[in-house]
């Protein structure tokens, strides 16, 4: 069984040797947002898979991961044939891989797409509405398995946004509202959210930077600046001036997370 | 002088005016130093504790939360004293004791505040999650390694006043109670006293608030149940009364009447002993007893728990208030002026539509509650000066004492406790003088919006 991770040996490399040598088998890749494998038979791609694409359409994906953990396994076998086997399905993987090559994507593809408003006026064809469209809100990994557009052809436009500006990739975090009893603090502070120094922490780690704390209550949401204590948890700290703003009072039910900024 | 001479010696001291007069001006100094909270805070203070009482099974991660943290505290407050005590007072000092006894009240909420403060602020958190605070460790790491020994002192006191106080006189008046309202032989409610308090003790500080949180409002709820009817009856009585307290604080003469049958002349000396007295030793301000368990509360900031101590005087006070306005208003205090203070509460209670039997079930209920805090308390003293390898066998003892309490005799031991109680207070103010000024900052810290920082590891 032969493995490794595409950062070392390239998937093109690896095909090119797989082909030369005539071997038949599945060549599985473990990239962290989808699964994909690529079945040969005497040397010749026969049947892809990639997350929720198969045949070319899944090839030309796996043909864009730069970086994933994949093994090859000689024995694996399939009956699907998604892939017609000739010098033109060839000359096909090859352009594939050249065409991503013009592609500049980030490696991270569970990065979250987010619009953004860029400066000037933007010309946009029907093509790339669409995938702005479809691809806001969405991983990278998700809006380039997007059904309606090939996944090169999807790369491309995402590509050309994230240069001008248009879309913006920013990390994905699953992080759930914390629920919070709110505690009234004493003096002239305002604008604090004081939690609890592991909480702060916890939260600090996950987003690797500065935050603010975003705070959601019955009438209203805002932002706080963060400000860590001890002995304060399961508790939101705020200054008397901000309860009266937020319409807050002690031993009420908050729910609080952190945000980049 | 033998042993039990000089007991009484040391008690009358400890129980003495010059003693009182010690308790109202600490208490006097700490109000000037935390900014009189009792009055400038006491909204805050009811709004953090009443205020927050939904919030009351919402600890801040630790061992039991503030809300009982302060009902352990309460629980050994109010009992027996608060009834028959308070009883007894007004029978000794006349009405106008009670005035007295509101002020040594007021001056006590900042004693009592301060103790919380201090509690918290020096107490020892181990990698267990466990909590060891109190007058011991607030001395011992706030007044340094060469006072230690005072430290240890007020541990041994309370260890061996917790068996008087906390365990002997409080069985007594269980058994006492039962045997004569409902004909329990003492040897039956000794048992079964001494089974209830080893259970709770045994569950630590955990269970000992569980019951807390349970009995000190079963306790409030059967007071009022007890003496609301009462004041009903007298309601009319009770502008008079009033009148009387406020007329009669500073001399008091009755024609021939009261127990003795002989006219009585009361001055201000005796009626301001009475007073204060009960307004000092009713609510264990300055003892340093109840510190024991606010420590164990986990809050931001020690200033917090504070306001619990000050709205545990206010619930004391208010329970001893309606207690001697009743009593007052009934006109028994006339007929029993210098009398058996017992006698005159049964009489009193006599008039309730339930009969006697609701006095002898409030004490026997005060009693409890109060045994297992002070049970604590004790435990908390001996583990502080032996380690916590002292736990079990304390607890052992404290429950042989439970049982032989209803049973009656020890009257010796008893004495000693009761003056070993006394002296708790004197390490216990020693503290609070020297630590008033970190509590006056602390209080300026936490109303300044700034976080509390705990004392470095000594």
């Amino acid at each position: 069984m032969l493995s490794g991770n595409l950062a070392e040996f390239p998937l093109l490399r690896l095909l090119e040797t797989l082909m030369g040598a005539a071997r038949g088998g599945a060549l599985f890749i473990e990239h962290p947002n989808f699964s994909g494998c690529l079945y040969l038979a005497g040397g010749h791609p026969v049947h892809a898979e990639a997350g929720s694409l198969r045949g070319l359409e899944a090839l030309e994906l796996l043909a864009g991961v730069r970086a994933a953990p994949f093994r090859f396994e000689s024995e694996a076998q399939t009956q699907e044939r998604s892939i017609e086997p000739s010098l033109q399905t060839h000359q096909l993987i090859l352009h594939q891989f050249e065409a991503w090559k013009e592609i500049s994507l980030p490696d991270n593809w569970g990065l979250l797409l987010q619009a953004r408003t860029a400066q000037g006026q933007t010309q946009l064809s029907p093509l790339e509405v669409g995938v702005l469209t479809q691809a806001e809100g969405k991983t990278l990994a998700q809006a380039l398995m997007n059904p309606r557009l090939s996944p090169l052809e999807t790369a491309q436009v995402l590509s050309k946004f994230l240069r001008l500006g248009l879309l913006e990739a920013r990390l994905h975090l699953e992080i759930r509202p914390e629920p919070l009893v709110v505690l009234s603090l004493y003096g002239g502070g305002q604008g604090v959210a004081v939690i609890d120094e592991d909480l702060y922490a916890r939260w600090q780690g996950l987003l690797g930077g500065p935050f603010r704390v975003r705070l959601r209550t019955k009438h209203q949401e805002t932002t706080l600046r963060p400000e860590p204590r001890i002995n304060m948890q399961g508790r939101l700290g705020l200054f008397e001036r901000d309860l009266r703003q937020l319409r807050l009072s002690r031993g009420m039910p908050v729910e609080a997370w952190p945000e980049a900024g | 002088m033998d042993v039990l001479a000089l007991n009484d010696f040391v008690n009358r001291a400890v129980y003495g005016e010059w003693m009182m007069l010690v308790f109202i001006l600490v208490g006097l100094y700490l109000s000037f130093r935390t900014g009189f909270p009792q009055f400038s805070r006491l909204g805050i203070a009811l709004r953090e504790t009443f205020g927050a009482i939904r919030e009351r099974f919402l600890s801040f991660g630790g061992q039991i939360t503030p809300f009982q943290a302060a009902m352990v505290a309460m629980s050994a407050t109010i009992g027996t004293g608060h009834i028959i005590g308070m009883v007894g007072a007004v029978l000794v000092g006349g009405p106008g004791a009670v005035l007295w006894m509101w002020v040594a009240y007021l001056v006590g909420m900042a004693t009592k505040f301060a103790e919380a403060v201090l509690a918290v602020h020096f107490r020892r958190q181990y990698t267990d999650g466990s909590v060891m605070g109190g007058p011991m460790v607030y001395i011992r790491y706030g007044l340094g390694r060469r006072l230690a020994w005072l430290a240890a002192l007020f541990a041994l006191f309370t260890a061996i006043a917790a068996f008087g106080i906390g365990n002997l006189s409080q069985a007594g008046a269980v058994g006492a109670a039962f045997a004569q309202e409902f004909n329990v032989p003492p040897a039956i409610t000794g048992l079964l006293v001494a089974l209830l308090v080893g259970v709770l003790l045994a569950g630590g500080i955990r269970l000992v608030a569980r019951f807390a949180q349970v009995i000190v409002p079963l306790k409030l709820l059967l007071f009022l149940a007890g003496i609301l009817p009462l004041l009903f009856i007298h309601l009319g009585d009770i502008p008079g009364a009033l009148a009387l307290i406020v007329s009669s604080a500073f001399s008091f003469q009755a024609a021939a009447g009261g127990a003795a049958g002989a006219a009585i002349s009361l001055g201000l000396a005796e009626i301001l002993k009475a007073g204060v007295g009960r307004g000092i030793f009713a609510n264990e301000a300055g003892l340093g007893s109840a510190a024991i368990a606010h420590a164990q509360a986990q809050v931001d900031h020690p200033v917090r728990q504070g306001f619990w101590g000050l709205t545990e005087m206010l619930v004391s006070l208010g329970v001893t208030t309606l207690m001697a306005l009743t009593f007052i208003a009934s006109g028994l205090w006339q007929r029993f002026l210098g009398g058996d203070r017992v006698e005159a509460a049964r009489f009193l209670f006599a008039e309730h539509p339930l009969g006697v039997a609701v006095l002898g079930l409030m004490l026997a209920i005060f009693a409890l509650g109060t045994m297992v805090s002070w049970g604590f308390y004790g435990e908390e003293g001996a583990a502080y000066l032996f380690g916590e390898g002292i736990r079990w066998p304390y607890r052992l003892t404290f429950v042989a004492f439970a049982f032989v309490g209803p049973l009656g005799g020890l009257a010796a031991l008893t004495s000693v406790a009761d003056t070993l109680n006394g002296l708790m207070a004197i390490p216990n103010l020693i503290a609070l003088l020297a630590l008033g000024g970190l509590v006056g900052r602390l209080v300026r810290e936490f109303f300044g919006g700034m976080p509390w920082q705990p004392p470095e590891e000594d």
